[in-house]
């Protein structure tokens, strides 16, 4: 039941079987043609660049959910009640908190307040609900204040406005997702040690999820491959010459589960979005990955269908047309649990993250920056009533407008900033506890850009890549030298403000602010 | 300087037919296709005639952009 190791990657062969660094594939497509179904794989995936859409073939094994868990904030340890995990559950399969709290009881009673009693006989709450979102069909989503009992919680709206709450009995609800983690060791049949500590409140109970998976692990750091020079992406790209878009996609899904992705460098398609997710794919994680040229107004990332537990995790998102992440289905969806987290998004045409009747979405602790997107976390077409796109944590910036809803309740928004957009919210209830703090982003970058001397110099964000056609492009009277003062460098200098360099390495001297004598 | 600006839209309706004057103008659009061919078209576009030409969810979404500016500068935030 552990996890097989694949490899691919330039130097191999597609005639090899991938099962050693000496015997890998050559391409991704070969290499996802050979795993079998339901099993747990590896595939390192050697630096370089790919020039193939990869269409997945299998998914994982399906998922463990018997008994419940209890989680510490801070712990690593998970103690499972009723759960087999040593026949179960393996090292690095992921593990996740879906639902915090369910039921199908839920009562509300037709009362004018800024705040309100929400009971369910079943029992679900805990101290640690407080701040969630809740989402109770046919009535609305709200944020949980207190909770008084097991059975009986106090609820409201962002902005503790006063309203009629709408009386009903027999109400489902729904609370959460979670992040999710993954699994350091299985010590036995009730505990679980994940490989980071647990970050949200502490909790006893809860049903969740552990799954085996498929993973494509990009070797960024060389050490898997044995590549000595050092770190360097692995790039999956749509385009074949780097000067113009060939294929729709650089990967392609449907009906896939359990399937995870990290640590690559994505790349220039010609639309249909460059990761497609159709039909339904579910437990789908993408994580630690760039994004990036996109030449049509089509989506990064996009989830289509009703598949749930889909998961972005700290990516970056740049020069985008429309979406870096897309949810959508043809019909109102309820409780996804779909999660963006620690994403940082800029330099946008259009809407950043967008929900098309997707309800049960969570974007917390992301950066979005610079777009004209008529509402850049946008639920374009309505949620079920009840459903809702939450959002906490986030910087909200430069933003043509930042969060856009069909109706006020479709999108739950506390404790994020808000600063030099169009619109800060369009049919959003303001969070009380949200902000319009400048981000004040931390300039040294620029600085160091400026000033520093050559040994010193670091890659920054606009910087062009050694594969950009627009190095040694020639132009017309050039400065003649980049920002950084830096002179021409081969035979012409670069279009934009800093001249390619390939001596230049990611890092430079560390230098912290001043703070006083 | 308008900040925290917020905006509430609901119960977006089709009214009764106005008269309002025509738009006329000469819009010749050029765009390399995705053979690498250019491409050219001139025409007259004529407003709001046109505007059937649209979808309906894009014109739905247009419209109420250019309603929320409106609302924007009735309200005093944009001057």
């Amino acid at each position: 039941m552990t996890y097989t190791q694949r490899y691919v990657g330039s130097g191999g062969s597609d005639a090899n079987d991938g099962s050693t660094v000496a015997l890998r594939k050559l391409t991704l497509q070969a290499m996802e043609n050979a795993l079998s179904a339901a099993t747990r794989y590896t595939v390192n995936v050697r630096q370089g660049t790919y020039r193939e859409l990869l269409t997945l073939g299998v998914s994982g094994p399906t998922a463990y959910a018997t008994g419940t868990i209890s989680v510490t904030l801070g712990s690593k340890t998970v103690t499972g009640s009723g759960t087999a995990w040593l026949a179960n559950a393996e090292l690095n399969d992921w593990l996740q908190v879906q639902v915090l709290a369910s039921g199908t009881d839920g009562v509300t009673s037709a009362v004018t307040a800024t705040s309100h009693t929400f009971t369910s006989a079943a029992g679900n709450f805990q101290a640690g609900h407080v701040g969630y979102s809740i989402r109770i069909n046919t009535i609305g989503a709200y944020i949980i204040t207190a909770v008084a009992s097991a059975t009986s919680i106090t609820i409201a709206k962002p902005d503790n406005s006063s309203f009629l709450m709408v009386a009903g009995t027999g109400l489902t609800y729904n609370v959460g997702p979670e992040s999710p983690y993954k699994v350091a060791s299985v010590d036995s049949d009730t505990q679980i040690t994940l490989a980071e500590a647990w970050g949200a409140p502490t909790f006893t109970g809860l049903a969740y999820q552990v799954w085996g998976h498929v993973e494509y692990v990009g070797d960024y750091t060389g050490v898997i491959f044995g590549d000595s020079f050092g770190a360097a992406p692995v790039r999956i790209t749509g385009s074949d010459n780097d000067q113009t878009a060939t294929r729709a996609s650089c990967i392609t899904a449907t009906t896939k589960l359990y399937r995870t992705f990290t640590g690559f460098a994505l790349d220039f398609t010609t639309g249909g979005s460059m990761l497609n997710f159709g039909t339904s794919c579910t437990n789908i994680i993408v994580s630690k990955s760039t994004f990036q040229a996109m030449a049509s107004a089509n989506a990064y990332m996009a989830f289509s269908g009703t598949g749930i537990a889909n998961s972005v995790l700290g990516c970056v998102f740049f020069t985008g047309r429309q979406q870096a992440v897309l949810f959508t289905n043809g019909a109102t969806v309820n409780n996804v649990g779909g999660l963006i987290q620690n994403c940082a998004v800029f330099g946008f045409t259009s809407v950043m993250i967008d929900d098309v009747r997707v309800g049960g979405i969570t974007v917390r602790n992301c950066v979005l920056n610079g777009s004209g997107g008529a509402g850049n976390v946008r639920v374009a077409t309505a949620l079920a009533v009840g459903q809702t796109v939450t959002v906490n944590n986030c910087i909200l910036a430069n933003l043509s407008t930042a969060l856009n809803a069909t109706v006020a309740g479709e999108i739950t928004e506390d404790y994020n900033t808000f600063f030099g957009n169009g619109t800060d919210r369009t049919n959003t209830l303001s969070g009380a506890n949200s902000k319009t703090y400048a981000p004040l982003f931390d300039p040294r970058w620029a600085f160091q850009l400026m000033h520093a001397q050559a040994a010193a110099q670091l890659i920054s964000p606009w910087d062009l890549a050694s594969f950009s056609q627009l190095v040694n492009l020639a132009g017309i009277l050039p400065t003649a030298t980049d920002l950084r003062g830096q002179a021409i460098l081969g035979a012409q200098r670069e279009w934009g403000a800093l001249e390619y360099n390939s001596a230049l390495k990611i890092t430079g001297d560390t230098q912290s602010w001043f703070v006083s004598d | 300087m308008a900040t925290n600006i917020n905006i509430f839209y609901s119960n977006f309706r089709l009214g009764t037919n106005v008269t309002i004057q025509r738009r006329l103008v000469e819009v010749t659009v050029n765009w390399t296709n995705d053979t690498g061919q250019s491409q050219t078209r001139t025409r007259t576009i004529t407003f709001p005639d046109d505007l059937a030409l649209i979808p309906a969810d894009v014109l739905k979404e247009e419209l109420t952009e250019l309603m929320i500016r409106m609302a924007r500068r009735i309200g005093g935030v944009d001057t």
